[in-house]
């Protein structure tokens, strides 16, 4: 029976095709969005996993880019007992870099962070750039000067000592810095003042404080301490809760890629139904005479549900072809690679073929209870 | 293989009865009554045949004995079980265990070739695929067509398909085989060597055929004719088989109209 279904999807293989197609771009539509998703999680986790501090935000900021806190409470910071350094930062994305327009367009576009220069090494970026491939760090009292990442070097052909332009601002490159998560992989680091002034940053604000302990081991003490102690000025967050946060916001991406799934299933299972009814009321004759030679209702389900099956596996298997070949061209076009995990990529397999069958359900239902006679009179004289 | 000695017919169990059956179907809004109440019974070993007009109610009724439709009023027992009481399931099942069909449009599937389409009926049991294929094979081979085996429907004359349709119906080894308008597809000299394998299956292997015609050239193979006219069965008489002179008036003037 197996042979028997496969050969009747081969009789309209345009019909088949499209069917194909439509569970195919579904497939490959919901690996794509989930694995981005997967992939800016794995990104995040990648950059405050080893964070060895409080990041402290505005109270009640959704993110950092939208915290806005005053410069001088960074004292109130400093006060707390325990508390070894606090660095402060101001993060943005410039319009034009070198003159050229910083645009999701060309992939992730160039972001600035400015800090304390004498304190990077005490600063949110501390774990994410740890290796100098060329220069040296920012230091006290630098000015005018910039860090670089490896990519960012590399794609923009700057060395130690070449200027890069951000908006009307041209800066020296010191150093290039090799990052350990993909997400600062287009930075560029300089001193917390010309980051206020490269971004036009409000006089006495800043977007956040990295608090270091002095000792490692209290970072949860002292971000329960920040939030006891300025619970309406300061959101304080360790490591975990910083991943905690990211996980929120990707939850809602994740409910969106998931009414994306919900769509693209509706459609792709249409297709399924409707060549599958297009299939059995052209078979009509056929099918009264397996009954008439003795196939049970179950036998005929059973044909139909197999050929939907089929449907879902041929287009599952090309879907996620399709998918791994659409994400790779994203990672090399934008540098955000989707994460397509083994496991993914079966529960994408299944979800495939679950809804070819349930699509296929009706339309082997109707065959299924077709009279032989009734099934026998419509093919009259084929 | 057994010839069947002179039995008197009442001694007999029949294979079929048909007690008073009426069908009456919806053709838009206008009823048609297609059978208004005909029995007849089929003894294991016979060949019947069903003569009459198109549009007489001879292929409704084979479908009621075919256990392909259930009639509007009375009984069709098969074996003594009544198939008006029967769910889709178990009539499906008896005409997979006793009964085969050829049609007239053959009705194969395009897609499989000629053994493939002989072994259908046994896809959903349980024999082996083997086994299936070894049993269809030698079917064809009895019907004469093993070399075109591999070959698909429509790379198969008229002729072939048929015989290929009659293997298929022979698969299972059933006790009655019911064929509508067997030769209605087929020039006459093909449908002589069909005629010829339906006769030798009827002679040799003791296989009960019921056959629904309007080729009178058909009796001569028949133990008895039913000639059935506006539903209502007209006349019965003996067929040619056992040397019998078959004789009846309508089915001479059927002759001399196709002459015509």
């Amino acid at each position: 029976m197996f042979k028997m279904s496969f050969l009747n999807l081969l009789r309209r293989k345009s019909r088949t095709v499209l069917a194909l197609l439509g569970i195919m771009i579904g497939v490959a539509a919901l690996l794509v969005l989930v694995g981005l998703v997967e992939g800016i999680n794995a990104l995040a986790l990648d950059a405050v996993g080893g964070m060895q501090g409080v990041y402290v935000m505005q109270d009640g900021a959704t993110d950092d880019s939208l915290s806005i806190v005053n410069l001088s409470d960074k004292s109130k910071l400093e006060a707390i007992q325990g508390v070894k350094v606090v660095t402060p930062t101001i993060l943005g994305v410039p319009q034009t870099v070198d003159g050229k327009r910083n645009s999701m367009s060309g992939g992730i576009p160039v972001s600035v962070i400015g800090t304390d220069p004498g304190q990077v090494s005490n600063s949110l970026l501390a774990t994410a750039m740890q290796n100098l491939k060329e220069g040296r760090m920012l230091r006290s009292g630098d000015e005018g000067v910039v860090l670089i990442s490896t990519k960012l070097s590399d794609d923009r052909k700057k060395h130690v000592n070449s200027t890069i332009k951000i908006n009307d601002y041209s800066f020296k490159v010191i150093g290039i810095v090799e990052v350990t998560s993909d997400f600062y992989s287009n930075v560029i680091v300089l001193p917390i003042e010309d980051a206020r002034k490269v971004l036009d940053f409000e006089e006495g604000k800043v977007n956040s404080f990295f608090v270091v302990p002095a000792d490692p081991a209290n970072v949860d003490k002292i971000d329960k301490i920040i939030d006891f102690k300025y619970p309406d000025d300061f959101d304080a967050y360790s490591a975990q809760e910083t991943a905690a946060l990211t996980g929120d916001i990707l939850d809602s991406l994740r409910a969106m890629t998931l009414v994306i799934a919900l769509i693209s299933s509706i459609v792709a299972g249409i297709g399924v139904m409707n060549t599958m009814l297009m299939s059995v009321m052209e078979r009509y004759s056929e099918i009264g005479v397996l009954k008439a030679v003795g196939w049970t209702n179950n036998n005929v389900m059973q044909m139909i549900l197999l050929e939907s099956m089929f449907l879902g596996v041929l287009g599952g298997i090309a879907g996620i072809v399709f998918g791994i070949l659409v994400g790779e061209l994203i990672g090399i076009a934008s540098g955000l690679y989707p994460l397509m995990t083994p496991m993914l990529i079966s529960e994408v397999f299944i979800f495939a073929i679950s809804v070819s069958v349930f699509a296929g359900a009706y339309p082997a239902f109707r065959a299924s209870r077709l009279e032989p006679i009734d099934a026998l009179r419509e093919g009259q004289g084929d | 293989m057994v010839k069947k000695g002179k039995v008197k017919k009442e001694e007999r169990k029949p294979i079929i009865e048909v007690r008073k059956i009426k069908k009456t179907y919806l053709l838009g809004e206008t009823k048609v009554h297609a059978l208004r109440g005909v029995s007849l019974n089929v003894y294991p070993g016979e060949l019947i045949i069903i003569l009459g007009p198109s549009g007489s109610g001879k292929s409704t009724l084979l479908h009621q004995m075919g256990a392909l439709d259930i009639p509007t009023e009375g009984k069709v027992l098969v074996d003594g079980l009544d198939i008006t009481q029967m769910d889709s399931w178990n009539l499906s099942m008896l005409r997979r265990k006793k009964m085969g069909f050829i049609f007239q449009s053959f009705n194969l599937i395009p897609t499989l070739d000629a053994v493939e389409n002989v072994h259908i009926p046994l896809l959903p049991t349980n024999v082996s695929e083997v086994a299936a294929h070894r049993r269809a094979m030698h079917l064809l081979k009895e019907v004469g067509i093993e070399d075109r085996a591999h070959h698909k429907p429509n790379q198969l004359s008229g002729g072939e398909r048929q015989r290929v349709s009659i293997a298929r119906a022979l698969i299972n080894d059933p006790e009655i085989i019911f064929a509508d308008e067997p030769t209605g597809n087929l020039d006459s000299k093909t449908g002589e060597k069909v005629l010829e394998i339906i006769r030798k299956l009827n002679e040799e292997e003791g296989k009960t055929f019921v056959i629904v015609t309007h080729d009178a050239s058909l009796v001569e193979f028949a133990d008895r004719v039913f000639i059935i006219r506006d539903g209502l069965i007209e006349e019965e008489n003996l067929g040619g088989k056992n040397g019998h002179a078959y004789k009846s008036e309508s089915v001479e003037l059927n002759k001399r109209k196709r002459k015509k």
